[in-house]
């Protein structure tokens, strides 16, 4: 029975698409492997996280007329990862970002159909929850596992951890045209820093406050609401050309009783950031 | 209809007419239609696409011989619906076409019963071609408007059936957000549905079964900030593409089954010899590929659906045609300006009241938009200390749930806005609302109208004072020094953010300026900067 088989680094890789936003250090893990959406400025495409660096993405972004676009990778890139990974490795989890945002869960599943040993894993999240998903599996792969155990704990994640961005302006996640519930925000003639979170697979506003200081203290809030008292906790914190964002909100999380173990620093990438705008920063969270 | 004869049978000209009209009913509530358009994707061209469905069957019923015989008729209404389909409605609209004209063919003179068989194939037909059928559409519409004609007694009249088939029709479209979340999150019935019934209504000559008022009572569009819906409503694909493809031997079922990973809301429909086709999908190139490799293409259409959306958006969020959204909970606010009543509204407030420092409104005034407001809880904003009794009044009179926010001042009441949300309770609202208005200190700039001593602070008449948490702080002829000193008061503690509303008149400009040196003077605080176009202060000012 498939079930039985314990899962370690030997015989188990883990497939991500480039939306995991994954730090560099993460990137090199030997079972990890990623799969990049597409942006495209106008005519001209480029593989996210691979011929398009966030640092050169914000710059575009600011200067673009029109705003850049995004499309999910075709389930020929899926089948042809899984092919290369599965001449080493047994088993294949592969993460995704949301279903309800993106088709390329659906690409994915699409890809993994006629093959065996492949998890196509809908996270109902974006960007660094697909890292720290994959992280914290890699560290389970680590000890040794099963299928079962992996299943439990991705469970536990889509439903336990935490997940909150401040945005600098609504404006790009409008005009990319996935607001989802924060589209009552819309429309606000006062300038608003919405906290956003993500409910059943789409943008749900947290709270709406005004100012820095009060986004800031607003995330705090959400941290201690979704993590128990003295709990440790896996946290990862990404910014969008805003690097001076991570230790603030680290200082923020550091004033808690909560245990915090940052496990991954970074940026938001090129498709994420398409959505999310320039000056954002977004953490993420789950108790170990 | 009224069971006119001399259309009962299926002539170029009776098609001619009655599609005619059907047409020109349509054209009329085209925006309407758009409008109510949330499912599957909000991208408002439900109205456009089975105009332009219908258009197409006009258009060639116009070129067509005078004298055709039924079966003929029926096989070109039939091909031109299905050729001119564009979008989901309208491939749904020609398999609804289809389904009829298949046992119209049959028929030398339409009867009740006739008219029974012609529904429930439409429905069959209609069902058939779509995937998965989803309730609380077009689909639902005509399904329960064919199931009361099929329960109506077998000698009913024609002219009656057609009537109750009209009414069952209107109840049904009326129900569609029962059924179809999407549509009661947005506050509206189904687009389709609704069309259907426009174009019918049209076709039977406008009155029948007293339905056409149905038209205008069910036409109603929440404001944008509530009609953008959640789930289905996002459509992951960008291209709604749809297209005819001629050939011989073409297979529906492969063509499904190769076009189903590219992108959804797929339909295929037709015959061996024709397709058509649509579907939501991000690579409409790799779509026409994989269909010329079948046949021949004709009537493409390419459509993005994110710039219709956003179309769809705009229209919506103008203020005409945006009232207040109605949710478990409103804001009535009582402000003065036209700048402080666009920003009121824009964070969602209403119904809103004139009045203000100079002219306090009544509690009747205050309780006539309490009345008016649709929501079955309410927050006042009274926005002046002067008028929190009188909200205060009608918060102890009303027969619904009415909270006070003590707002002393418009911009405290804005700030509080930040925290209302419709979805929430009174309470929710009230508790998240009031912590903000605890935070905000807001402050004014005016012109003294007499001489005097106040707060032990001079004053000469005419100099401009400045009013920090609703007590004088300074006085003098320079505008910027007054305004600093309210600034300087205001901005203290963890407070960051100022809001600046500039007033109405000639010292609008002067006010600007007085802005920008703020600005400078207090480089580490925020600055956010409003037209507020009140009455009687140049600056209103308030910090968090």
């Amino acid at each position: 029975m498939v079930d039985e088989l314990r899962l370690d680094r030997t015989n188990t890789a883990i497939v991500v698409d480039s939306t995991a936003d994954l730090s560099a250090g993460l990137a090199a893990d030997p079972n990890l492997s990623m799969v990049p959406l597409n942006v495209h400025f106008g005519e001209a495409s480029y593989c996210d996280w691979v011929d398009m660096q966030p640092g050169e993405f914000y710059e575009r972004l600011k200067a673009a007329d029109s705003l850049p676009t995004t499309s999910q990778p075709s389930p020929a890139k899926f089948l042809e990862e899984y092919k290369k990974l599965r001449t080493q490795f047994e088993r294949i989890y592969s993460i995704h970002l949301t279903s309800k945002l993106s088709g390329t869960f659906e690409s994915a599943t699409a890809a993994s159909k006629d093959m065996t040993g492949i998890t196509v894993i809908d996270t109902g999240l974006v960007s660094q929850s697909g890292a720290l998903l994959a992280r914290q599996l890699l560290e389970m792969l680590d000890a040794g596992t099963s299928h079962d155990e992996i299943m439990t704990y991705v469970d536990r994640f889509r439903r336990e951890s935490g997940i909150v961005f401040i945005l600098d302006t609504l404006e790009y996640l409008q005009k990319g045209g996935r607001i989802g519930k924060a589209a009552g925000l819309v429309g606000s003639m006062l300038h608003m820093k919405p906290l956003l979170t993500f409910n059943d697979g789409i943008v749900d506003t947290y709270k709406k406050v005004r100012g820095g200081r009060k986004a800031m203290a607003a995330m705090q809030e959400y941290f201690l609401e979704k993590t128990t008292p003295g709990a440790r906790v896996a946290v990862a914190i990404a910014h969008a050309a805003a690097p001076h964002k991570i230790d603030e909100v680290l200082e923020l999380l550091k004033q808690t009783d909560r245990d915090v173990h940052l496990v991954l620093r970074g940026e938001v990438g090129s498709v994420i950031g398409t959505y999310a705008g320039p000056d954002a920063v977004a953490l993420f969270f789950i108790e170990e | 209809m009224e069971a006119d004869a001399r259309l009962r049978t299926v002539t170029t000209s009776n098609a001619r007419t009655l599609v005619g009209a059907s047409h020109r009913a349509l054209e009329g509530r085209k925006q309407q239609v758009n409008d109510l358009n949330v499912y599957p994707v909000p991208d408002g061209d439900t109205g456009t696409n089975l105009l332009l469905t219908v258009r197409s069957v006009a258009a060639e019923l116009a070129k067509a011989d005078d004298n055709l015989d039924t079966r003929a008729v029926s096989d070109l209404v039939s091909n031109a619906a299905l050729m001119g389909a564009r979008g989901n409605s309208g491939v749904i609209l020609s398999q609804i076409v289809r389904g009829a004209m298949e046992v119209l063919a049959e028929m030398d003179v339409v009867s009740s019963a006739g008219v029974v068989k012609i529904l429930r194939r439409s429905t069959d037909t209609a069902y058939r071609a779509v995937r998965k059928p989803v309730e609380g559409t077009i689909l639902t519409v005509l399904r329960e408007m064919t199931e009361a004609a099929e329960s109506a007694p077998e000698t009913v009249e024609l002219s009656e059936l057609l009537a109750l088939i009209v009414r069952a029709g209107w109840k049904s479209v009326e129900h569609t957000p029962t059924l179809l979340k999407v549509l009661a999150d947005a506050g509206v019935v189904d687009a389709g549905g609704y069309g259907l019934m426009v174009m019918l209504e049209g076709m039977l000559g406008g009155d029948v079964g007293g339905a056409s008022a149905s038209a205008d009572e069910l036409f109603s569009i929440p404001g944008i900030t509530e009609s953008v819906p959640d789930e289905h409503g996002e459509s992951i694909y960008t291209y709604c593409t749809t297209f005819l493809l001629e050939g011989v031997g073409l297979d529906g079922p492969d063509m499904e089954q190769v076009l189903e990973p590219l992108g959804d809301s797929l339909l295929v429909v037709g015959t061996d010899r024709q397709l058509k086709v649509h579907v939501h999908t991000d690579e409409p190139g790799v779509v026409l590929g994989l269909a010329t490799a079948r046949g021949v293409l004709l009537h493409v259409a390419i459509d993005n659906m994110k710039t219709q959306t956003a179309e769809r958006d705009a229209r919506l969020a103008s203020p005409s045609t945006s009232p207040a959204p109605v949710g478990r909970t409103q804001v009535v606010a009582v402000v003065a300006g036209a700048g402080v009543r666009k920003l009121f509204r824009s964070l969602g407030a209403g119904p809103l009241v004139e009045g203000g420092q100079s002219m306090n409104p009544s509690a009747e005034e205050i309780m006539n938009a309490v009345c008016s407001a649709e929501a079955p809880e309410v927050v006042i904003l009274p926005n002046n200390k002067n008028i929190v009794m009188a909200a205060e009044q009608v918060a102890s009179l009303a027969k619904k749930p009415v909270a006070v926010l003590r707002t002393h001042s418009m911009q405290v009441g804005l700030s509080a806005m930040v925290g209302f949300d419709p979805e929430r309770s009174l309470d929710d609202n009230v508790a998240e609302m009031s912590g903000i208005v605890d935070e905000v200190l807001s402050g004014e700039v005016t012109r003294a109208v007499r001489d005097c001593v106040v707060d032990d602070v001079d004053v000469r008449e005419g100099a401009f004072i400045g009013l920090a948490e609703g007590k004088l702080v300074a006085s003098g002829d320079d505008f910027f020094e007054v305004a600093r000193e309210v600034t300087a008061r205001l901005l203290v503690g963890e407070r960051e953010l100022v809001t600046a509303l500039i007033g109405e008149g000639d010292e609008a400009e002067s006010a600007r300026e007085v802005i920008e040196r703020l600005r400078e003077k207090f480089g580490d605080a925020e600055f956010e900067v409003h037209e507020g176009g009140q009455p009687l202060y140049p600056l209103l000012l308030a910090a968090e």
